[in-house]
């Protein structure tokens, strides 16, 4: 049987609770409208909350709060049938218990060990690379920073940068989700932003984004000039949205 | 902005002179934002770019002035270097990095100087900017403060107040070079104020209680930070990827319980110099060999507690009869191979004498420092990876900290079998001619004699390679990091 969901996290979960109590799934995918139905048998899954806080329920207390963590972080990620590793790993998890953290030989866990380091990996360049302009509002200035990450991962640095932030209220945009994080005196909201938001700079931006160009640029060493390290650690895929980059 | 082109000039020229300094680092500190303030510090450091030479990018790294009345040889800025000479006002700096900070740009200032009058009158420069900024502006990210030798030690305590990190450069790694090439440093006032330092910070953690002079800076966070039992292990992720009850590898095979790893955090907030002291040493313009370097640098994790000793290949800017040429290669590979000795002793349990001894005065540049080590001690080898204790576990060549602590953790449940150890990210092209698993050896063939070439062949022999595989974290430039 293969089952669709709405694509949230809840949606997956009701789709294990299915697993157990209609008919066992053999992939688990996201309804897009680029998918087109396919000839096997499919089934509609209506993501219902009351049975989706059971399974979380029973994956905090028969195997570890970690686990739903764990598994929820592998969701973030934009991988291919992630969904059915996030299956396997939790039915795996239900016999072990919570000895499954530490089988890192078993397939089914390392899956979910790789698809975990791509979301905290990527997180954690976000927080670094990730670049505020200050623009003009009718409230005053706000702080605006476009983004481009793999993983759907704005409400996982949220709690950084509020807690960073505590007076400029500020924007995150993920620019391939059309979503945006928005925040202002330590309360924030997520909600759709087009694709093709175009804000207001302050007329210092630019300056600030000149000396900041010319900073990195002589802060290089040309004896020690490496360049496929630089892109080691920052991937040409994000370079679009680095300020030092343009 | 009114003047813009001055203060890019500035900028320009006071980064020039502060990039040959290795430590970039925003480690060490945790600090949680504050209404009415901005920033905040994290203890495991966030890198926020990489220039060109592949090197981060945390903090504002620049100079106050790079006008100097010293004449160190090997220095761009010494006094007789024809170069363009400028210098910040402490306002110009504490708003660029507040600008700065404010995009998300860096992590925090690294301020410098050269020596302009006496080092005294530049610290207190140096000071006041700071005071600018944390005061003034109400700043909370964070600050590394270079210590000048031969400062003050009252002015050393004020900015030890202000900073998160502090360090005194010891560039040349004995008295001789340092009369031959610095003739106006003296080796007592650089230990001078470490020495100071070092105190302080450890007065500071023996006073407990309301009213000492610390106290009223001190806060214990109501509630530690989630994750926070996972800043301290450097091999384990940040999000949650582990279970409570596991063994965080800190330091050579001593592994912390969680209590004890949030004991250690809460008396994380420390008000002088809270990320400690680091220094850094020059490789290449001098004549020491790597066994004193190394021996200095596991002296100065010993006496002074330093958070890192960090090492810098000297490039050959300036022209001298007592220094290698201008334009002779730069010894990069001798550099990384130090940098991957200093994490042995710092993570796996090596002894400075361990790696290097009188018969190995230098590092190996075709093999890392763990495979020779390896090479030299056959009776060790081959380990049962089913019984070998952590300690030795991490002496493996290919087993790291990260798939050291998998070995252990699954060997608690389950016996582990050599394709185990292939999903552990264990790097059998090296490990597998140093275990045996379930009793089976699966090195094949290779004699012990041929093994040091085999490898050499296997790293390709070349410098590019080596880097691109290279733990970023070797090169001296990254956020990760035990503290």
């Amino acid at each position: 049987m293969e089952y669709l969901y709405d694509n949230t996290f809840d949606g997956l979960l009701t789709c294990l609770y299915e697993h157990v109590y209609t008919e066992h799934a053999d992939s688990i995918i996201s309804v897009r409208p680029d998918i087109q139905i396919s000839l096997g048998r499919q089934m509609q899954v209506e993501t219902d909350l009351e049975k989706s806080e059971k399974v979380a329920h029973a994956i905090e207390t028969k195997i570890s709060p970690a686990a739903l963590r764990r598994a929820y972080n592998a969701w973030l990620t934009a991988e291919d049938g992630k969904e059915m590793d996030v299956l396997r790993y939790v039915f795996l998890g239900f016999k072990l218990g919570k000895d499954i953290d530490r089988l890192h030989g078993s397939e089914t866990v390392r899956r979910i060990d790789v698809l975990n380091h791509k979301v905290s990996w990527e997180a954690d360049r976000i927080l670094g690379i990730l670049r505020f302009s200050v623009i003009q509002s009718p409230q005053g200035e706000v702080l605006y920073a476009a983004i481009h990450p793999n993983c759907d991962l704005i409400q996982t640095v949220m709690p950084h940068f509020l807690n960073r932030f505590r007076q400029d209220p500020f924007i995150i945009h993920d620019v391939g989700r059309e979503k945006a994080a928005f925040a202002a005196e330590g309360s924030w909201v997520i909600r759709s932003l087009p694709k093709d938001f175009s804000p207001q700079y302050t007329p210092d931006e630019q300056q600030y984004r000149e000396l900041w160009r010319g900073y990195f640029k002589t802060a290089a060493i040309d004896q020690r000039r490496n360049p496929s390290l630089q892109k080691h650690f920052i991937p040409t895929r994000y370079w679009q949205y680095l300020t030092e980059m343009q | 902005m009114q003047n813009f082109d001055a203060v890019m000039e500035k900028l320009k020229i006071l980064t020039d002179a502060a990039k040959y300094d290795v430590s970039c680092s925003s480690s060490g500190s945790e600090r949680r934002g504050q209404d009415g303030h901005l920033g905040s510090a994290a203890a495991m450091g966030i890198c926020h770019s990489w220039t060109a030479d592949g090197r981060c990018i945390s903090l504002l790294k620049v100079l106050y002035t790079n006008k100097c009345v010293y004449d160190c040889e090997y220095c761009v800025n010494r006094r007789s270097n024809e170069t363009p000479r400028a210098a910040f006002t402490p306002r110009e700096l504490a708003e660029l990095t507040m600008e700065f900070y404010r995009r998300n740009y860096i992590e925090g200032l690294f301020l410098s100087s050269a020596v302009d009058g006496s080092p005294d009158r530049t610290l207190e420069e140096i000071c006041e900017s700071l005071r600018m900024l944390r005061e003034d502006l109400g700043f909370l990210g964070y600050i590394h403060a270079k210590i000048i030798p031969g400062a003050d030690p009252a002015i050393v305590q004020r900015i030890g107040m202000l900073a998160d990190r502090l360090s005194v450069n010891i560039e040349l790694p004995s008295r001789e070079s340092l009369a031959a090439l610095a003739p106006q440093k003296k080796p007592d006032g650089i230990l001078k104020p470490m020495r100071q330092i070092t105190d302080t910070m450890e007065e500071q953690r023996s006073l407990t209680g309301a009213g000492n002079k610390y106290s009223k800076y001190r806060y214990r966070p109501k509630q530690l930070p989630e994750n926070s039992r996972l800043m301290i292990g450097e091999s384990a992720p940040r999000h949650g990827a582990y279970s409570t009850d596991q063994l965080v590898f800190r330091g050579a095979g001593k592994n912390l319980t969680l209590r004890q790893i949030d004991a250690k955090m809460a008396i994380k907030e420390e008000r002088f110099a809270p990320a400690g002291q680091t220094t850094q040493l020059m490789v290449g313009a001098s004549g020491e060999n790597d066994a004193q370097i190394l021996a200095l640098s596991h002296a100065l994790y010993k006496q002074f507690y330093m958070k890192r000793v960090y090492f810098s290949a000297y490039i050959p800017l300036m022209a001298s009869p007592l220094l290698p040429a201008v334009g002779t290669s730069v010894p990069l590979t001798r550099e990384h191979r130090l940098y991957q000795a200093d994490w042995l002793m710092r993570f796996y349990g090596f002894d400075a004498g361990e790696i290097l001894d009188a018969s190995h005065p230098n590092l190996d540049l075709e093999l890392d420092p763990k495979i020779s080590w390896a090479l030299r001690h056959p009776e060790f080898f081959p380990m049962e990876i089913n019984r070998a204790s952590p300690e030795e576990i991490l002496r493996i060549p290919g087993i790291g900290t990260i798939s050291a602590g998998r070995i252990v953790r699954q060997r608690r449940v389950a016996a582990l079998t050599y394709d185990d150890l292939k999903r552990m990210g264990v790097v059998l092209k090296r490990a597998k001619y140093f275990i045996t698993v379930g009793g089976r050896y699966y090195g094949g063939r290779v004699k012990e004699d041929e093994l040091r070439e085999h490898f050499i062949l296997q790293s390709g022999g070349q410098q590019i390679d080596l880097f691109a595989q290279t733990d970023p974290r070797f090169l001296g430039q990254t956020n990760l990091q035990i503290e």
